[in-house]
């Protein structure tokens, strides 16, 4: 275990300290999800997998973030998945902290032919929010930067096609009920600090688009190491409402466009029921504004996994 | 896996819970005749809200001040309350009350005495859900 320690310690100094962003920058949760998770995601064969995450990262304007997640899969065949994950957040920064439940991801992945040295599979999930992304620091409401959930029932649909080294996917992620609860403004705070973060009122978030690229490969038995590329898409802008400037859902300029990032994830089988793992990645090119608060400087995620 | 369906269900009953809507019964309220009208401005819609009709604030012989919505229809809404604001989506306000009803003439007397040189807004606004429904400049 002590040898263990020392290189999950070695690998996260490793990792890019100053902009590393946990599962890719912008992720509203579908990176993670099914087929669209990174490779060495899916190292289980057992029926059963239960997960453990704990990332710690610092966001926009260094809000500290500790979002622990439990993640469950359960192999009903060689041909099906299902994947349930529940997040939870705690977040503390300048203008106070919040603590709170986050997400419910339910997915399930069909694999057309499992047998085939090109494996294709679709993933079709739902994120459902468990609070409407408005946890508030006394009476007032705290930017997304500090909110476990954003808020929305979202759609989750993705198709990968994947080698013994290689991935490739595409994902979407839709909000179905568009605008969430949050009532951050500035204005509400009487503190500068807040004009620091950008305006959130009835926050309107747009779908992404997932594109990946990976590779995977064994240095041992027991290591696996993944690398690749992780583009998101971010559909549209983002809007929010001050009726104070306009009557109308006001656009987030910049909110819209691509994030792209490099991946890299290692994976340590411990033995037939226990893996452990860390992944990270730096991006390469990011949006000018996001306002959803999922941006991460830094990051550090480990995890583990029992097997049963 | 099932007690997992039955709390994201629990919790989508909760979220979805409706506060109260406002009465929808017509007021025809009256104030003193003698009250001395301020300023007035006619209503306009906000972000979630479609009213008409007009704001008033009057003051009152013994002194004190009034809020009234005159001619006024609302759709309806949860936490509607009534605000003399500084600002059309309430930052700085007064507040006037709980929205007696959608629709008809109705009086708020005002705890406070308004600087309407500041204070130039009457609002419609959903306290629960921080939304404007609609509101008027005084004028």
């Amino acid at each position: 275990m002590k040898k263990i320690i020392t290189i999950l310690i070695f690998v996260s100094a490793a990792l890019p300290s100053t902009k590393s962003i946990a599962q890719g920058c912008s992720d509203a949760g579908f990176c993670t999800i099914g087929n669209l998770a990174a490779r060495a995601d899916s190292l289980h064969t057992t029926r059963h997998q239960l997960k453990l995450i704990l990332p710690i990262g610092v966001g926009d304007e260094d809000v500290f973030v500790f979002s622990p997640a439990i993640e469950y899969n359960l192999q009903l065949s060689a041909k099906w998945i299902v994947q349930g994950k529940l997040t939870t957040n705690y977040a503390t920064g300048d203008l106070g902290s919040a603590v709170g439940l986050g997400d419910v991801f339910l997915s399930a992945t069909h694999l057309f032919n499992p047998s085939a040295k090109w494996k294709t599979s679709a993933t079709l999930g739902a994120k459902l929010p468990l609070n409407q992304g408005n946890l508030k620091e006394g009476n007032r409401s705290l930017p997304m930067q500090y909110q476990s959930s954003l808020g929305t029932i979202d759609v989750i649909a993705g198709i990968a096609i994947a080698s013994h080294h290689w991935q490739f996917a595409a994902g979407l992620q839709q909000p179905l009920t568009g605008i969430n609860r949050n009532n951050f403004l500035p204005v509400y705070w009487d503190d500068s600090v807040a004009n620091n973060y950008p305006p959130t009122n009835d926050f309107n978030r747009k779908g992404d688009l997932l594109f990946r690229s990976g590779y995977t490969f064994s240095a041992h038995q027991k290591w696996r190491f993944n690398g690749g590329l992780l583009g998101i898409y971010h559909l549209g802008e983002d809007t929010y409402i001050d009726a104070n400037i306009s009557t109308k859902p006001i656009p987030i300029k910049g909110s819209k466009g691509i994030t792209l990032n490099a991946t890299a994830g290692i994976n340590y089988q411990v033995n037939k029921k226990i893996g452990i793992g860390i992944s990270g990645g730096v991006p390469l090119v990011v949006r000018d504004v996001r306002p959803d608060g999922l941006t991460r400087s830094f990051v550090f995620s480990p995890e583990i996994s029992i097997q049963f | 896996m099932r007690n997992l369906f039955l709390f994201v269900l629990l919790v989508s009953f909760v979220a979805c819970k409706k506060d109260t809507d406002a009465p929808t019964a017509a007021l025809s309220e009256t104030i003193d005749t003698t009250a001395q009208l301020l300023a007035s401005g006619s209503f306009e819609n906000g972000p979630y809200g479609t009213v008409t009709g007009r704001g008033k604030v009057f003051k009152n012989f013994n002194g004190s001040y009034s809020v009234v919505l005159d001619s006024f229809s609302t759709n309806n809404g949860p936490d509607l309350y009534v605000y003399l604001s500084k600002q059309a989506m309430p930052v700085d306000f007064i507040v006037g009350g709980k929205l007696k009803s959608t629709n008809g003439k109705q009086v708020y007397d005002l705890a406070e005495m308004p600087d309407l040189s500041q204070y130039k807004y009457i609002c419609i606004h959903c306290k629960a859900f921080n939304h404007l429904f609609g509101f008027a400049l005084l004028k």
